[in-house]
């Protein structure tokens, strides 16, 4: 009874716990069982609602609005970009630019001549918690900054680093493809999915998620 | 080229649904709506090579639901009340949410002993405090404890047959 009170009032007052403590108070499987149990029977008695045909109205316009406001950003983006693009040449690899949430570009260098890699879409998403678009460039730049680039890196590193960050575990299953180097701009915000199909618009890249695992086809 | 109208019949069609599975895992409607947006916003911006069903729309909602939960200090998910577990827990659980909740709701009123469900109900459906419901009751707050310990054991048991 003393562990399911503990579960009550952690669940009660939350307020009254650090994160620390929180996080203690939880590595007690029995505390933790009561304190799941509290929540799963919360959630039961409190489900959702159906939104109303108005409320969908509202989000699809909502929706039509952001995407209006980051086509006129557009051209910006493209100028920034232009500025900071990185120049490959030299041996032929296979190249991959990508927005961390926009369109997929493929560009094969297969000279000695440095070409310039340039945007073709881009585009800013709003992040998962947002409720407007960025108002300036300013924060347009920041949002870059906190991507990650991988610059010539293998597909295998790639997936590596990713599948930590998500959880996954990562299967080979054609090494030459997994062998690929790229350069790849990857936003860890992104869910798992869509960076598995910005990955994918690769003519040779085949990547399969399901049941916690990328297979690499 | 993206199908502007197509999209906009795919969230015509399953905006509830991605929505009410976003609002469990979360928790929170602004942030359930936010997750609902943010999925086809990148599906208007995205050229699909696949075709896009319900099936799609609603693990891309568990993955970003997943990710925000991963991401979330542990303070607000207990604030919350989001089951610590949930993260962790199987694809399929997570997308069979509602349902499990569903069958849940179901036990809490029709299967508990009476004052079982009476007390779970004032606590957690009309938010009551365990004093209020003590007295309203006619039973000490102890007797309040007990009643919900024996609630979630009961629901517990049901659960695992």
């Amino acid at each position: 009874m003393e562990k399911f009170m503990k579960a009550v009032d952690l669940a009660d007052h939350p307020e009254n716990y650090t994160a620390e403590e929180i996080r203690l108070i939880l590595e007690d499987a029995e505390i933790r069982e009561a304190y799941n149990a509290i929540c799963d029977a919360e959630s039961a008695l409190n489900l959702p609602a159906d939104p109303t045909s108005e409320e969908i109205d509202r989000e699809w316009e909502r929706l039509e609005q952001t995407l209006k406001t980051e086509k006129r950003k557009g051209f910006r983006w493209i100028n920034h970009f232009n500025r900071r693009a990185a120049v490959i040449g030299g041996v032929v690899t296979i190249s991959l630019v990508a927005m961390a949430i926009g369109g997929v570009i493929l560009r094969k260098h297969d000279d000695t001549s440095a070409k310039k890699l340039t945007i073709e879409s881009p585009v800013m998403a709003p992040t998962a918690m947002a409720t407007g678009v960025a108002a300036s460039d300013t924060v347009a730049q920041e949002e870059i900054e906190e991507t990650k680039v991988f610059e010539n890196e293998t597909l295998t590193n790639i997936l590596d680093e990713m599948s930590r960050h998500y959880g996954f575990k990562v299967r080979i299953l054609n090494g030459d493809v997994a062998g690929l180097r790229l350069y790849f701009r990857w936003d860890p915000a992104d869910d798992v999915a869509d960076v598995v199909r910005q990955l994918n618009n690769f003519e040779r890249i085949n990547i399969v998620l399901g049941n916690n695992i990328l297979t690499v086809k | 080229m993206t199908d502007r109208k197509h999209i906009e019949r795919l969230f015509r069609e399953n905006y509830s649904a991605m929505y009410r599975l976003a609002a469990i895992l979360l928790k929170d409607d602004a942030s359930a709506r936010d997750v609902v947006h943010d999925v086809f916003a990148v599906l208007l911006r995205t050229e699909m090579e696949t075709e896009v069903g319900a099936g799609y729309l609603m693990r891309a909602v568990r993955n970003r639901c997943l990710n925000l939960l991963r991401d979330m200090p542990l303070t607000t998910g207990v604030e919350r009340l989001i089951n610590a577990d949930m993260i962790a827990a199987d694809e399929d659980d997570v997308l069979n949410r509602e349902e499990s909740l569903t069958r849940l709701s179901k036990i809490i009123r029709e299967e508990l002993p009476p004052q079982c469900s009476r007390v779970m109900l004032m606590r957690y459906e009309d938010g009551m405090q365990y004093q209020q419901i003590a007295e309203q009751l006619g039973i000490s707050k102890v007797a309040v404890y007990k009643h919900l310990k024996n609630g979630l054991d009961i629901i517990r048991r049901k659960l695992t047959e």
